[in-house]
């Protein structure tokens, strides 16, 4: 088997037994964006150097018999708004492009402190806000299935190089769905975890309350493999759970007959017939594995969007008054403070991040408060009381991941409101605090592209095992067919190097 | 609703383009009729929910703990002063 299409599971035992160096598996990934990434530009920084010392590092130890990790050697991709030390974090924004990261966010500590070798920074809305990382400032990302398609977003530039081959694993945040969406664009997976099951100490904050930090892989195992590594408390993070992570991998494995999977009309409501045709034949596949699946009714989830841009806006206008010019990222020549404060945020912030700390400013003046911002507060209350309800009946909550297969590029970015509205069945999940798996349950011909649509697999708080179970069972079942749709589109993308390892 | 976006900018502390005030205004006009939907549900009762989940949410202990280095962020920032961030001397105030 080749490196490019071999699983990540492989990857790992092959440099663990020295069949393979992690320097190899490097300079093959890095050979990957040469080619690749001047198509899809799902990278705004590759860290080689970096990378190049981190691999060294980690087959030194190998040749000294000394463990370096359970992630030995893999390299990851990681969205731009998680810092890294040494490297840019622009969030996707040019008020941070010349910014270096004087420190290493949790996550990224626990990936290196196990071994991975973070590869470089990925592409995405600027600040995380948007559905197909075309505000980035940085360039629209492609959809590598189909180059004039969006990769979804925010964390578009993650889920692309996953999909393309670029990287073995990626790391995303989601606020409102913008780890689930890309998945399902790309026909991947990616798991939006518990809030606060993953610190978010040197993450870009977006909306403090709705933020997550997850990962993105080819299957429900490498989703679980980096979850392992990066989840459980931390003390720099008050919002983060006492809780330590737990062995995913380890629980994938077990029968899922019985586990009892809710079907909420709401979030079928304006699912393109194509998507909701492999939805029913997903659901189909469920029941025949022994799960009993049930249409149920959680109407405030309809009410999920208009509560959810009420309180992440107001979120944002906050978290984003840090970028003033004072102490990092651009400043505007000004005579006088104000001056710098208004030009730097003006010249340095793209349209859409403006448009979102006005409406934040706005739903939260003294006159507008209650009408929006506390109004959305409580049908928050509401949409969360619903799931826990909805819980007590079912074990899992399932749906589409999107309404619809990836878009033209262009297409939405004029017409904000259709982009916002179409978060709608990812949303409410952030708004609850739940954990939810985006994973390929089939494809869309769709103007003579063959397009991948995800299915969402919404769990109870911190109950990431049976998610991840059920993902896993139902890949087994529905997976062949799609990993080998992923070679073909990795193989039309461009040429691989190839590898081949001595049996 | 109509919504005044330049007094809403200034309070933002954002340069905004004139040509887009319009533009900008019209925009963020149809997603607050938009929001108005929330109004449709009977919230009488029911409590804000502000933040979620488990974290302690409690204020670190007072210990002191290596903190991020000096140096290193001060080489981030886009103008120092003899070991401060520095700004230009005056305020108009809004």
């Amino acid at each position: 088997m080749e490196l490019w299409d071999m699983p990540v599971k492989d990857i790992l035992e092959h440099i663990s037994s020295g069949e393979i160096s992690a320097t190899e598996v490097l300079e093959h990934y890095l050979h990957a964006i040469r080619e690749k990434d001047s198509q899809v530009n799902a990278l705004i920084e590759v860290l080689e150097p970096m990378a190049r010392m981190d691999a060294s590092r980690v087959d030194a130890l190998l040749r000294e018999g000394q463990s370096p990790g359970a992630l030995a050697g893999l390299p990851v991709a990681v969205k731009d708004n998680i810092c890294v030390k040494g490297a840019g974090c622009t969030s996707g924004s040019k008020i941070m492009e010349n910014w270096v990261s004087p420190y290493d966010a949790t996550a990224i500590k626990r990936l290196r402190d196990r071994g991975a070798i973070i590869i470089g920074k990925t592409n995405m809305d600027e600040f995380a806000m948007g559905s197909s990382t075309e505000t980035s400032a940085f360039g629209i990302t492609k959809n590598p299935w189909d180059l004039t398609r969006v990769p979804g977003g925010s964390s578009g530039g993650s889920a692309a190089a996953v999909a393309s081959g670029m990287a073995p694993l990626a790391l995303g945040t989601d606020t409102g769905g913008s780890i689930r969406q890309p998945a399902s664009f790309n026909g991947i997976c990616g798991l939006k975890p518990t809030y606060g099951l993953v610190s978010r100490y040197g993450v870009t904050a977006y909306a403090s309350s709705l933020d997550t930090v997850g990962p993105f892989g080819e299957t429900v195992w490498d989703c679980a493999l980096l979850l392992e590594a990066i989840a459980g408390h931390d003390p720099m993070d008050a919002t983060c759970a006492l809780r330590e992570a737990v062995a995913y991998t380890k629980r994938l494995d077990g029968s899922v007959e019985g586990l009892r999977v809710g079907v909420p009309r709401e979030l079928l409501h304006g699912v393109a017939a194509p998507v909701k045709a492999q939805f029913h034949n997903t659901l189909s596949a469920m029941e025949n594995m022994g799960m009993i699946v049930e249409e149920t009714g959680l109407p405030s989830l309809a009410y999920g969007v208009e509560a959810y841009y009420a309180i992440a806006s107001a979120e944002a206008s906050s978290n984003l008054a840090r970028f003033d010019g004072v102490r990092f990222g651009r400043r505007a020549a000004a005579d006088t403070l104000d001056e710098m404060y208004t030009r730097s945020r003006g010249e340095g912030l793209g349209r859409e991040v403006i448009k979102r700390i006005l409406l934040g400013t706005f739903v939260l003046e003294p006159g507008n408060k209650d009408r929006y911002f506390m109004q959305a507060a409580r049908v928050r209350t509401l949409i969360k009381r619903e799931f826990e309800k909805a819980f007590e009946n079912f074990d899992l909550i399932v749906s589409p991941a999107s309404p619809d297969v990836a878009f033209k590029i262009g297409d939405r970015i004029r017409d904000p409101l259709t982009m916002y509205l179409a978060d709608l069945i990812t949303i409410p999940v952030n708004m609850a605090g739940v954990c939810a798996l985006s994973m390929p349950m089939g494809f869309v011909d769709c103007g003579g592209s063959t397009l991948p649509c995800g299915l969402q697999i919404i769990g109870k708080p911190f109950d990431e095992p049976t998610v991840l179970r059920a993902g896993h069972c139902l890949e087994q079942e529905i997976g062949a067919g799609i990993r080998e749709e992923m070679r073909n589109m990795r193989r039309k993308l461009g040429p691989v190097r190839e590898c081949e390892l001595v049996d | 609703m109509r919504i005044d976006v330049r007094r809403i900018a200034q309070i933002a502390r954002i340069d905004l383009d004139p040509q887009d005030e319009e533009a900008m205004a019209r925009e963020l006009e149809l997603i607050l009729a938009r929001m108005d939907k929330l109004l449709e549900l009977d919230v009488e009762g029911v409590p804000p929910t502000f933040a979620l989940g488990e974290g302690t949410l409690e204020p670190a202990e007072d210990l002191p703990h290596e903190s991020l280095c000096r140096e290193l962020v001060m080489e981030c920032a886009p103008s120092v002063h003899d070991g401060y961030f520095k700004v230009p001397r005056e305020s108009q105030g809004v």
